[in-house]
């Protein structure tokens, strides 16, 4: 019988080394010893690998050039030259940049937001040299609002992440004030669009409303005995 | 005319069997192991036949788990589940297809026979009284051993019993509930195992030089080896988190076998859990501190009152009609995240003591040794389960992380309190 010198522990004689820090058993006297049984035997069984999610985007990205290729040859034989079929093209960049890409690539959030508004930024300006429409609607409407989204987005997914340090109600209230003033930004470039940039007025119907939750929210979270109440009503 | 096929049979799931299909993902499913070590090698086409003569006494662990629109159900079936070989990893997640929907698979290797049970069918009382009545049928047919048959281990030729398979949760639940809530417990974390892996390190101990050691204290075994174990956990908190503010709680899950509390007789899941522990951040505590705050909150929780609420609680939820009537998917994503809410997180891991197997002398000469391990947890990277037979303590780890810190954390405490250990492992050579 042979002890662990680091453990203190006796080995069972089919231990080739102490299982609980790895030292190696080497009993001079019992080296002739024909090998005992293993408890176990040697065959494991092995999960099956978890879905390979990076594997499944890649194909539907491949998928993805079909109706590309589809609509692209159909647009060359009927016009003679790619036209329409670049709107397909910018479509499918916005459906992987947004959908796909994120399984393929791994960075850092911000960029997979700055990425997708380049995206949706590239479908605007295809639609604007397509249609050969004014530039004014894609300067003052499209990538403006484009870019605000892009930044509420970063913002909520900062509040959400689980290293946000901000009491739960303190996010709320930043989530409910910035979702208040982007609607007031759209109807601030909206204005500008049209030429008369004036008082903005049914924006404030969601500002308004937004900004009193926000403020009764932020005054609840100072409450620590309403705080408890809503927790104790709320709990399931 | 041809005979009319028989209505099939099918049975709900128990009050705490339905969390687990609820819970179960492509690699995890509660599980557990019970095993008995015989005295010559087993043989295949005897453990088929003893099997097949064991689920006619208890039909409804050869049951399949199937989805309805609101529930699972357990569903009968005519085939029988195949008699595997054993793996080097013990209870490595069970998937129900590759299983043929079969909650259960035996396993042999060498001289022991192995049943691993999903916890959707019984607990490891229930699964004792399996293994034990497989066991002796096997025996029966090998080498004609006439062992008698009693509570547990069943009579195969009589047929199966109503209140076997009673889901005594419900009968025994009362008027009060109370909140499930509790601090969340410190956890131990590692580095995570290539493909699943499942490590079991089996320590073993003279039964009654643990028993004189825990009666020298006034304490039962299974308080001692918590005790030992909480104070195991404690030490590796201590050393890898440096400031005490960030110290949390740690505390064990310990099953509570309800048969001892409560008149029952069913042979499905009938346990509780209760969660004894210390607060690190108090300071230092020593064994004897632990010892005695274990046994008291043993002896205060373990009573049939408060039992009775806990089990309350859990019935109550099961019948909340908003609960009931939601489709099962939905079902299924509310019960992970109170899961997620008050399951693992509230113990940093679970000590499961099944206590003493004791076995007829006709049938102990031939069976050796006796192990019971536990599946892997969802949240806890490593968890205990230990069964006494022939005066050998066996206390299992199982473990999912590379690192086997509390199991070298717990063993060597137990060899400096004078309790000498035997360790063996499936560590790949």
């Amino acid at each position: 019988m042979s002890y662990c010198v680091n453990c203190g522990v006796e080995l069972q004689k089919s231990e080739p080394r102490c299982p609980l820090c790895g030292t190696e058993v080497i009993n001079p006297n019992e080296i002739a010893e024909e090998k005992p049984v293993r408890p176990y035997p040697s065959h494991v069984e092995h999960l099956d690998r978890s879905v390979d999610r990076r594997y499944i985007a890649s194909f539907i990205s491949l998928l993805l050039l079909i109706p590309l290729f589809t609509t692209m040859l159909a647009n060359i034989l009927v016009s003679g030259g790619l036209t329409w079929s670049y709107l397909v093209l910018g479509g499918e960049l916005v459906v992987f940049t947004v959908f796909l890409l994120p399984m393929i690539a791994r960075m850092p959030k911000v960029l997979y937001a700055a990425i997708d508004a380049v995206a949706v930024g590239v479908l605007l300006l295809l639609i604007r040299v397509l249609t050969q429409s004014e530039w004014d609607w894609l300067l003052l409407l499209g990538l403006p609002i484009t870019g605000l989204a892009t930044l509420m987005c970063w913002f909520f997914s900062a509040m959400a992440s689980p290293k946000c340090r901000l009491p739960v109600l303190v996010r709320f209230t930043f989530a409910l004030a910035c979702v208040g003033l982007f609607v007031v930004a759209i109807e601030f470039f909206i204005g500008l669009y049209m030429h008369a940039i004036f008082w903005p007025t049914w924006s404030l119907y969601v500002l308004f409303p937004c900004l009193v939750l926000a403020s009764s929210l932020l005054l609840l979270n100072r409450r620590a005995r309403v705080k408890e109440e809503i927790k104790k009503r709320f709990y399931f | 005319m041809p005979k009319k096929k028989n209505a099939s049979k099918w049975m709900k799931l128990d009050n705490a069997a339905l969390i687990y299909p609820a819970t179960m993902n492509r690699s995890w499913t509660a599980l557990f192991r019970l095993s008995a070590t015989l005295t010559e090698r087993v043989d295949e086409d005897i453990l088929e036949v003893a099997q097949k003569r064991t689920l006619r006494r208890l039909p409804w662990f050869a049951y399949k788990l199937k989805r309805g629109l609101f529930w699972f159900y357990l569903e009968h079936s005519d085939d029988l589940p195949r008699i595997e070989e054993d793996v080097a990893n013990p209870c490595v997640r069970m998937r129900l297809n590759e299983n043929d929907g079969f909650c259960m698979r035996v396993r042999y290797y060498h001289n022991r026979i192995a049943v691993e049970f999903f916890h959707v069918l019984t607990d490891g009382t229930g699964g004792q009284v399996f293994l034990q009545t497989l066991v002796a049928e096997y025996l029966r047919l090998k080498y004609g051993a006439n062992i008698p048959r009693g509570d547990k281990i069943l009579d195969c030729s009589e047929p199966s019993q109503p209140e076997e398979t009673e889901d005594s949760f419900a009968v025994h639940s009362g008027k009060i509930t109370q909140s499930r809530k509790e601090v969340k417990a410190y956890h131990i974390k590692g580095t995570d195992e290539r493909s699943g892996f499942v490590h079991i390190i089996t320590g073993s101990m003279n039964a009654a030089d643990v028993l004189a050691k825990a009666r020298e204290k006034g304490v039962s075994v299974t308080e001692y080896l918590t005790a030992a174990l909480i104070l195991s956990v404690d030490a590796i908190q201590r050393r890898r988190v440096p400031s005490v503010h960030k110290y949390k709680p740690v505390k064990l899950s310990v099953p509570i076998n309800l048969r001892n509390v409560f008149p029952s007789k069913t042979l499905r899941n009938f346990a509780n859990y209760v969660n004894p522990g210390i607060d690190p951040r108090l300071g230092e505590y020593t064994f004897d501190e632990t010892l005695n705050i274990v046994h008291h909150f043993m002896a205060m929780e373990v009573t049939p009152k408060l039992l009775n609420v806990k089990i309350t609680t859990n019935v109550r939820s099961e019948r909340n009609a908003v609960l009931r009537l939601m489709p099962l998917f939905i079902k299924n994503m509310a019960l992970k995240y109170v899961y997620s809410q008050v399951g693992d997180a509230l113990s940093s891991t679970t000590l499961s003591n099944l206590g003493v197997a004791k076995l007829p002398e006709e049938m102990a000469q031939y069976v050796r040794r006796m192990d019971f391990i536990l599946g892997p947890l969802a949240d806890n990277r490593v968890c205990c389960a230990s069964l006494t037979y022939n005066g050998r303590l066996r206390v299992n780890f199982t473990r999912t992380i590379a690192e086997p810190v509390l199991e070298r954390e717990f063993f060597t405490r137990l060899v400096k309190l004078g309790i000498p250990v035997k360790v063996e492992s499936n560590q790949q050579s």
